[in-house]
């Protein structure tokens, strides 16, 4: 896998993902790790220039999963808990990297899968033979990241959980508190001490690392990521952080966001769908269908899709843009939500999610239509790199 | 009299059958009375006619694992039916007596073109109760179900007794399960060669005994949970050497490393649900490419949702995960249909589109195992039970 200069992928049906959403068939020229052109002429072969035969081939751009727990809910792990810290229920200074397995074969897994970039955020997946989710109020931080380990951003967003999951935990655990009054008051407390310490000279600060990550949130440079299912807690959430003017903002799994489309839209505010199949499991949970990606399209809210790996494994992420096709939602749709639209809700959109040029070169080639289960990955390519090869 | 016309009648017959532009006729009491091309049948006067001129139509898919109507759906887990933690040996349990045929999973299984489903109780005990082989649609459970008492669950795996008190101790260890179900078993073949005096039995233990007695018979289906290993299954396997009864062992994670033992001795595989991450090392043995190596084997090969670990309505998603791994659409499409039905033993009322058969039809936009095909309409014993209209 070592750095090439250039590579040229020549014939392939591009599905471009970009504005236009131009279909063609042509050649890709890839320079230092960035497209340098996407051309339906002829591209003579140089010296220099790597080339993939790409006859009969679909390049689409790298598969993005804006929601998942990679290298920090890590395979085949039996060492304890590693995404959610257990003794606190605010703990917005912790950091993915300082639990990040990059041995985890998901990160092969994802490769194989397509998808080459990721958002990894703590708190827990969607279990299914627990009966309370494991995530506090503020469980931590995001990142994002390409598959083959190249970070994009550390300190991408600061996840707040709201509804009956982290009530239902912290009230396992003895901790409090234990009603959404209480956590919204909690994190109220929290924003407010972040405004007052914000007031003060740096020097005179006192360290308070809590406080520095949340004042990511208020000074707009992190996104916050709240993990909400109902309608209701959406709505309480977003109202309390606009107290705050924050307006960086991403629901993330959005089960009933549908019924607060107008709501979401007027705050422009996206949802990180999912995932679409999932056992309807407890009161949280019992509009979860995989209709959910069409009525969020009818009712205009921006959305992408996600697997919430672990909770389904990362490389199957096209496949449940597929099941979203078979409920409705255009097919071009379904291939924005897994690709340029994550882009966009994660604000990387300028370097990743559509094959244009001088974008990253992280290109997909496939047999057939990305969706079907009979068309395999043949390449992926992250950067220019070839990462992987059937 | 009622007529479905298709594009493509994929008939999953014996020679796997496609019919371009077929048609089929399906009499008053619900059965298929023909299959064929459109041009080689007169359709009778009065006869409702379907046309499909742009559809696929397969037989109606087929779960061969799930826990329908017994864990509900939109509800909390205290309001599970699955696993009772009174004695490790609960035999005498009926999956009938707690399925709830008013459950939304059963429509959302419908929308998934799944018909017939098994359903029964957990794995919590090693010998768990009765499971029931059911129609996902009908006027009432007693029309929906096909067999009431069609297998019994038995398991081994981790055993979470600790966390009740139950009026029977539960083994800890593997050694343990065996040698409590072999006990059983002894005792049950004692039972039904008329060597135990049944009279001076305590009646619990005599109607457990006569259950795991049609087991040993061959009337009841043995239904084997097997997830954490293959030396589980093969533990597993030697049981079933050792009292000859029919079997499923079911998840089977491992099965992989086992193909020959497990060919060998013909038991079908009820492989699943795929699509699960290996989220602790007790899940190390768990593959997406296991039913497939095993279906190249010659492996009899189903797949479960286990429902609801996956919607029933996912089936269809759970084959085209292993076409992901390698099979071909219409070598999954049999994961999902003949095979769970020849595993259940409902091969002759269930499986295909053949003459005689229920008419247990799906109607889809293209190949159903395509994730993207869209389920247009389902059919349970000629009766149209969902439309996506």
């Amino acid at each position: 896998m070592s750095k090439q200069l250039s590579l040229q992928i020549k014939g392939a049906k591009v599905l471009t993902m970009d504005r236009n959403n131009r279909v063609f068939k042509g050649n890709i020229i890839i320079k230092n790790g960035k497209i340098e052109d996407v051309t339906t002429a002829e591209v003579k072969n140089d010296n220099l220039s790597d080339v993939i035969d790409a006859e009969g081939l679909v390049a689409v751009p790298g598969f993005i999963d804006a929601h998942t727990h990679i290298g920090i809910i890590p395979l085949e792990w039996d060492g304890g808990e590693q995404a959610v810290e257990k003794s606190d229920p605010i703990t917005p200074q912790l950091k993915v990297t300082d639990a990040l397995n990059m041995f985890d074969s998901a990160y092969k897994e994802a490769i194989e899968g397509g998808v080459t970039t990721v958002a990894i955020s703590t708190g827990a997946y969607m279990s299914f033979g627990k009966i309370v989710e494991a995530i506090t109020i503020v469980p931590g931080q995001a990142i994002i990241t390409k598959t083959n380990g190249n970070i994009l951003n550390e300190e991408f967003g600061i996840k707040i959980a709201v509804g009956e999951h982290p009530k239902r935990f912290l009230e396992t655990m003895k901790l409090t508190p234990t009603t959404r009054m209480g956590m919204l008051a909690t994190i109220r407390t929290y924003l407010e001490k972040t405004e007052k310490y914000l007031e003060k000279n740096e020097d005179d600060r006192q360290i308070d690392l809590k406080l520095e990550a949340l004042a990511k949130l208020i000074k707009g440079e992190s996104f916050a990521l709240v993990h909400a299912h109902l309608s209701r807690d959406i709505v309480s959430i977003v109202r309390l952080l606009s107290e705050y003017n924050i307006k960086k903002i991403i629901i993330v799994h959005g089960t009933e966001a549908y019924e607060v489309g107008e709501f979401l839209r007027e705050g422009n505010i996206p949802v990180i769908l999912g995932p679409i199949v999932f056992s309807r499991r407890g009161t949280e949970l019992r509009k979860l269908t995989s209709k959910l990606p069409l009525l969020l399209y009818k009712n205009k809210v921006k959305f992408c899709l996600t697997t919430d790996h672990p909770t389904i494994p990362v490389r199957y992420l096209p496949l449940l843009a597929a099941v979203a096709v078979s409920e409705g939602l255009p097919y071009e749709e379904a291939l924005k939500a897994i690709t340029i639209n994550a882009a966009e809700i994660l604000g990387i959109s300028n370097i990743v999610g559509s094959i244009e040029v001088g974008k990253d070169a992280d290109i997909v080639l496939m047999e057939g239509d990305p969706l079907d289960p009979d068309s395999k990955v043949v390449y992926t390519i992250i950067e220019g790199n070839i990462v992987y090869k059937r | 009299m009622k007529a479905i016309i298709g594009k493509e009648i994929i008939t999953m017959n014996k020679k796997r059958e496609k019919i371009k532009n077929g048609i089929i006729l399906i009499d008053e009491n619900g059965k298929i009375s023909f299959v064929g091309k459109k041009e080689e049948v007169q359709i009778p006067d009065n006869t409702e006619i379907l046309e499909a001129p742009e559809s696929i139509i397969t037989p109606g898919l087929v779960d061969a694992h799930s826990h329908l109507g017994i864990i509900p759906e939109e509800l909390d887990w205290e309001y599970s039916d699955v696993n009772d933690y009174y004695s490790p040996v609960t035999a005498h349990l009926k999956a009938i007596d707690a399925i709830d045929p008013f459950d939304e999973g059963f429509k959302e299984a419908l929308e998934g073109g799944v018909t017939t489903v098994y359903t029964g109780p957990g794995s919590a005990n090693v010998i768990g109760g009765i499971g029931t082989i059911i129609k996902t649609y009908g006027k009432s459970l007693t029309e929906m179900v096909v067999d009431p008492e069609a297998a019994l669950k038995m398991a081994l795996g981790p055993k979470r007794q600790q966390e009740y008190k139950s009026k029977t101790p539960y083994p800890t260890s593997r050694m343990g399960t065996v040698a409590l179900l072999r006990t059983w078993l002894l005792k049950a073949k004692r039972y039904s060669e008329g060597k135990m005096d049944g009279e001076k039995l305590d009646k619990e233990e005599r109607i457990i005994l006569q259950v795991i007695a049609k087991v040993l018979s061959g009337k009841m289906i043995a239904k084997i949970h097997l997830s954490t290993s293959p030396d589980e299954i093969l533990s597993i396997l030697r049981i079933i050497d050792e009292f000859k009864f029919y079997a499923t062992i079911d998840h089977v994670f491992g099965g992989q490393l086992l193909l020959d033992e497990i060919l060998k001795r013909k038991v079908p595989v009820v492989y699943g649900p795929p699509m699960l991450s290996k989220v602790a090392a007790y899940f190390k043995y768990m593959a997406d490419d296991a039913p497939v190596m095993m279906y190249r084997k010659g492996v009899s090969v189903s797949l479960m949702t286990d429902h609801p670990v996956i919607p029933e309505k996912h089936l269809r998603l759970l084959a085209a995960v292993t076409v992901k791994n390698g099979l071909t659409l219409d070598e999954a499409l049999e994961l999902v249909t003949i095979n769970p039905a020849k595993a259940l033993r409902i091969e002759k009322q269930v499986e295909s589109i053949e003459v005689g058969k229920d008419a247990d039809i799906v109607i889809a936009s293209g190949h159903p195992i395509k994730p993207k095909t869209r389920i247009e309409k389902v059919l349970v014993m000629g009766k149209l039970a969902y439309s996506s209209e």
